[in-house]
């Protein structure tokens, strides 16, 4: 009995054992969220052209056309084609003249980074004009000033008028004392020439008719 | 020893024992009756939801791109106490090469944006992107990517 009673004792004691129960803590730690951003570099860009008049004509990489897709920051050249008589004055990307980059008739250009406007202004050729070129003296002169960018390109006065420096083709008849331009680029040797042989052919005509008359 | 053993065990559970407190009471019959008071506690954690800006595609060539906005959109804060949400800048990198790199400002107001302290909720902090003409320039083509990470603290700091 005495045994019972302890273990009656000793469950009653032990559930009514007390236990403290902690509260939860919250640790304010660090978190962290991301976010992603992107950005898309064309690979080209749209190079579009403009001639003062319809004496020629730009290929790239064979095609013709107004509009090219040219490598973002690579090199590449456009052809420009000038009807005959007619010289490439000068070229321009967007605002700056880059007639130097000119090359008989292949215009190479790099860096290109956005897409511009390519400007190609033609003039009439003069007697001064090699046959075989196709742009006048006027890129030379760029070239031998002093690193200048002249924009001069008088097209008349490129053989021998060092001093040119007006902006723009039609500066050309800014000299007073030469002829307006006509258009006809012939000499005018085939025409005396002409006459003399005429006047020769007469005056032969004349002394055999008269010798055959005696 | 058997009784030894079982008195001990008794005396530890007696000392174990809890006690049980009563409330105050106050009698209504009482002529003289005192004041009582009872203190209640309670303890709420601190909770708050910020917002920061989502996954953005930065047109090409623009120099300033809306970004969104970090927001502390709801906020049970202890006093003095503040969420602080910090971010850093880097570089946009080429996917097909990580050397070819556009820098970029994150900016908030015209200024860089580093970290802000957020108290209220609805406090918020509008960020923009920006990227100079001269890197959009200079970049090379091709698709480019970099991941902004913002960081969230609770602190009173």
């Amino acid at each position: 009995m005495k045994k019972i009673t302890i273990l009656l004792v000793i469950v009653c004691l032990l559930l009514s054992c007390q236990v403290t129960c902690f509260a939860a803590e919250v640790s304010q730690e660090r978190t962290a969220g991301s976010t992603v951003i992107t950005a898309e570099v064309p690979l080209t860009h749209t190079m579009s052209v403009k001639i003062n008049s319809n004496k020629a004509y730009v290929t790239y990489e064979g095609a013709a056309g107004t509009e090219f897709e040219v490598p973002r920051l690579g090199e590449f050249t456009l052809t420009i084609n000038v009807e005959d008589g007619y010289v490439i004055s000068q070229v321009f990307l967007g605002d700056e003249d880059v007639t130097s980059a000119l090359s008989g008739d292949q215009l190479t250009l790099e860096g290109i980074y956005e897409s511009a406007e390519l400007t190609v202004i033609t003039a009439k050729a003069t007697a001064s004009d090699d046959s075989g070129s196709t742009r006048c003296d006027a890129a030379s002169q760029t070239s031998d000033d002093d690193g200048s960018a002249a924009s001069g390109s008088d097209v008349a006065q490129s053989s021998n008028d060092d001093e040119t420096t007006s902006s723009d083709s039609t500066a050309s008849t800014s000299n007073s004392t030469s002829s307006p331009k006509t258009g006809d680029i012939r000499t005018l040797f085939m025409w005396f020439a002409l006459v003399v042989a005429a006047c020769g052919g007469l005056l032969l005509t004349v002394y055999f008719g008269k010798r055959k008359a005696e | 020893m058997k009784k030894f053993i079982s008195i001990a065990t008794a005396l530890v559970m007696a000392l174990s024992l809890s006690v049980t407190a009563f409330a105050a009471e106050v009698d209504q019959d009482d002529p003289n009756p005192t004041d009582t008071n009872t203190v209640i506690t309670t303890s709420i954690d601190p909770t708050y939801l910020v917002s920061i800006p989502a996954d953005t595609n930065i047109t090409f060539n623009q120099t300033s791109t809306d970004f969104g906005k970090i927001e502390l959109v709801s906020a049970q804060l202890d006093p003095g106490y503040y969420v602080q949400v910090s971010a850093a800048a880097g570089e946009l990198k080429n996917l097909a090469n990580e050397t070819q790199t556009i820098p970029y400002a994150l900016n908030a107001d015209g200024n860089a944006f580093t970290s802000e302290k957020y108290y209220t909720d609805g406090a918020n902090t509008p960020l923009t992107i920006d990227i100079t003409q001269e890197a959009w320039n200079e970049a090379y083509a091709g698709s480019y990517q970099e991941t902004i990470t913002f960081t969230v603290a609770y602190t009173n700091a």
